[in-house]
């Protein structure tokens, strides 16, 4: 394993006004995403966990500037690239990190042909490249994720959902990335198909060295293929750990609360602990709880967690937490 | 309330039927839910498993056509009802749940009004009793405070809560059968519990029959009584829900129950099914998970296997297992 740093969020947050009326004035925000501290490290993969309204996709969004943040930083190989306008981000930052989206049918152009999906990312990025060049690393690019050279001439309608979200990586892949980030990217797909696509990623990385930022609604999915987990909640860090501590010793109420929710297959020798029926619905982000976002639905929240915040401490290596009262480990 | 026996014999529905080619969405199937029970349909996209459930309550698409095969709910002859007929059972006898809740709603009417219309149209409540008991049914899928509910709009209501007044409405006329399609697909986790539990609570309560469609096998295994996986458009195994997961047998289910990654298991790579399911228009000659089974030998490609006890109340249909002659 390597301790060498990719990238690194501190204190990220990215806030969307609530604009409202003729003149359209500003009267609220939505803190999508506050506070957030991550640690990516090469070749590894971080498993980004939360409901939906977490925050997750705008975290990814911003991590890949389509969104600026309102503030924090967010480190590059030790660079900021939070600050730098727009226009300052240059392609060979863009180059590094790509993404892959969850929906397979609405994130290729139906009226592309495959081959001209896969080189246009090398059109803009590597203006001196001919098209010879292009088509030879086109083929490899399809070739390393199991796809047949001969399909390029095809239209996205003629793939199926699997071979369409081989194809949606195969772009990622074109620019020769170190980052990929994966948003929901398996979860519009079959059992048997998701576990071939998972298997993709594993072998890229293994092959590659790629790092994975991997959100996920799908806690096993996550487990599955994650060496360090982030739990987010109405966008902020609830819980972050190594893959085994976080799944065998989590420590925060709402870590909990969402393990116990994952239907189980049942096996033997294998007791699921009991469910914790968390009431209601994730509160609304424009108007988030005082103290602890949680403490509303949380089954253990006191006094304290309605008034004060909960400060994100370290409770064991690689494993923080922000809970006034946390599980006994 | 008191739930009704279904019994599907080999039902075929096709699409585009009288043309070269027909789309065989559902080819072949049988499936019984004995009354008062809960039964999980469980397979991938494409198997057939929604058409299966909008054939019972008689609204698959014009283009589809049951070519042959039966459908019997207590005493009713599903297919050979007309139009007219089946629009007096709908509720009544049989009522579904759809994925999306979002969509399944009227933006435009007030939940209470929702409720109340069907019972006020199928059982010619007044408006009064069928207000009593549109406040009793919230009150069963856990609406803390039903009188305010029934005056809210569908978009005042999250995901969860609509699926919840989903389930209410599909109740509301004392069907003897529920159909939930995917119904909790579209929702987080934490709140696929909750609505999971309001589920099992409000059919053992009124106990009737459920058909739960399913792609999930990890969801059926606190919810029904038994489980039938399905591929390509037939059952190809059918097990108590403890018979199932302690003993798969088809390799199909076997396959399916690897590629889930899970919470209890050590981590390992996941095996997955290579290639993906056949186009219903070309169904493979004999057994349509032959071409995509790693244990696939001669009999295989020549006809499909007929159900083979393995187990007290367990039928899988493969030639792995002896076929009983018949």
């Amino acid at each position: 394993m390597s301790n060498q740093v990719l990238l690194e969020t501190r204190g990220l947050s990215m806030d969307f006004p609530v604009k409202k009326g003729l003149f359209q004035r500003t009267v609220g925000k939505v803190r999508a995403v506050q506070e957030v501290d991550l640690t990516l490290g090469r070749g590894q993969t971080l498993g980004i966990v939360g409901e939906s309204g977490s925050g997750k996709s705008t975290l990814a969004r911003t991590i890949i500037r389509l969104l600026t943040p309102t503030s924090g930083q967010i480190l590059l190989d030790g660079q900021d690239i939070g600050s730098l306008p727009p226009s300052r981000i240059d392609l060979s930052i863009r180059a590094r990190m790509q993404m892959v989206f969850q929906d397979p049918y609405s994130s290729l152009n139906p009226r592309q042909r495959i081959y001209k999906i896969l080189e246009e990312p090398l059109e803009v990025h590597q203006p001196f490249m001919n098209s010879g060049q292009r088509r030879t690393l086109v083929n490899e690019v399809l070739q390393t994720v199991g796809l047949d050279p001969d399909l390029g001439r095809r239209f996205p309608h003629q793939f199926s959902g699997g071979q369409r979200q081989r194809i949606a990586i195969a772009r990622a892949l074109t620019l020769n990335p170190d980052i990929l980030i994966a948003d929901e990217a398996v979860s519009s797909l079959d059992v048997s198909i998701q576990a071939q696509i998972l298997g993709l990623f594993e072998k890229l990385q293994a092959e590659r060295g790629l790092s994975y930022l991997f959100i996920s609604h799908d806690l096993s999915v996550v487990r599955h293929i994650s060496t360090q987990v982030l739990v987010m909640y109405l966008g902020r860090v609830m819980e972050t750990a190594p893959r085994d501590t976080l799944f065998t010793g989590y420590r925060h109420p709402y870590t909990q609360a969402l393990m116990s929710a994952v239907p189980r297959v049942p096996k033997e020798g294998v007791t699921v602990p009991p469910r914790i029926l968390l009431k209601d619905d994730l509160p609304d982000p424009a108007n988030p709880p005082e103290g602890c976002v949680f403490h509303t639905r949380c089954v253990y929240a006191q006094e304290l967690c309605r008034k004060v915040r909960p400060k994100v401490t370290e409770i064991g290596p690689g494993h923080k937490i922000a809970c006034h009262f946390p599980l006994e480990g | 309330m008191k739930g009704k026996s279904l019994k599907i014999t080999d039902l075929a529905l096709w699409f585009n039927a009288d043309r070269p080619n027909p789309i065989k969405a559902i080819d072949g199937l049988n499936l019984e839910i004995p009354a008062g029970t809960t039964l999980a349909l469980v397979g991938e996209s494409g198997c057939g498993k929604t058409m299966t459930g909008l054939s019972i309550i008689g609204l698959t698409p014009a283009a589809g056509e049951v070519v042959r095969g039966s459908i019997t709910l207590g005493d009713h002859e599903v297919t050979a009802m007309s139009e007219r007929e089946l629009s007096k059972i709908r509720g009544t006898e049989v009522a579904m749940i759809f994925q999306e809740p979002m969509t399944s709603l009227n933006p435009l009417m007030t939940i209470g009004k929702q409720l109340t219309e069907a019972m006020e149209v199928q059982l010619g409540f007044s408006r009064s009793r069928a207000n009593d008991r549109a406040r009793d049914l919230l009150h069963l899928v856990g609406f803390a405070n039903p009188r305010q509910t029934l005056g809210d709009y569908p978009h005042r209501l999250s995901g969860g809560m609509r699926q919840r007044v989903m389930i209410a409405l599909a109740l509301a006329c004392e069907p003897s059968l529920l159909i939930a399609d995917e119904p909790t697909t579209a929702l987080d986790v934490t709140i696929q519990a909750q609505v999971l539990a309001v589920l099992r609570h409000a059919v053992t309560v009124t106990g009737i029959s459920m058909l739960l469609i399913t792609h999930d096998l990890a969801v059926v295994s606190n919810i029904a009584d038994r489980v039938a996986v399905m591929y390509s458009g037939s059952v190809v195994e059918n097990a108590t829900t403890t018979q199932l997961f302690a003993d798969p047998s088809h390799p199909y289910t076997r396959g399916l129950l690897a590629a889930i990654p899970t919470l209890d298991r050590e981590i390992v790579p996941l095996r997955s099914i290579p290639g993906g399911v056949p186009d219903p228009a070309h169904l493979p000659v004999g057994c349509r998970f032959a071409p995509r089974c790693s244990q696939a030998f001669e009999p295989c490609g020549v006809s499909f296997p007929r159900a083979t006890n393995v187990g007290t109340d367990h039928r899988v249909h493969c030639f792995l297992y002896p076929q009983e002659s018949k």
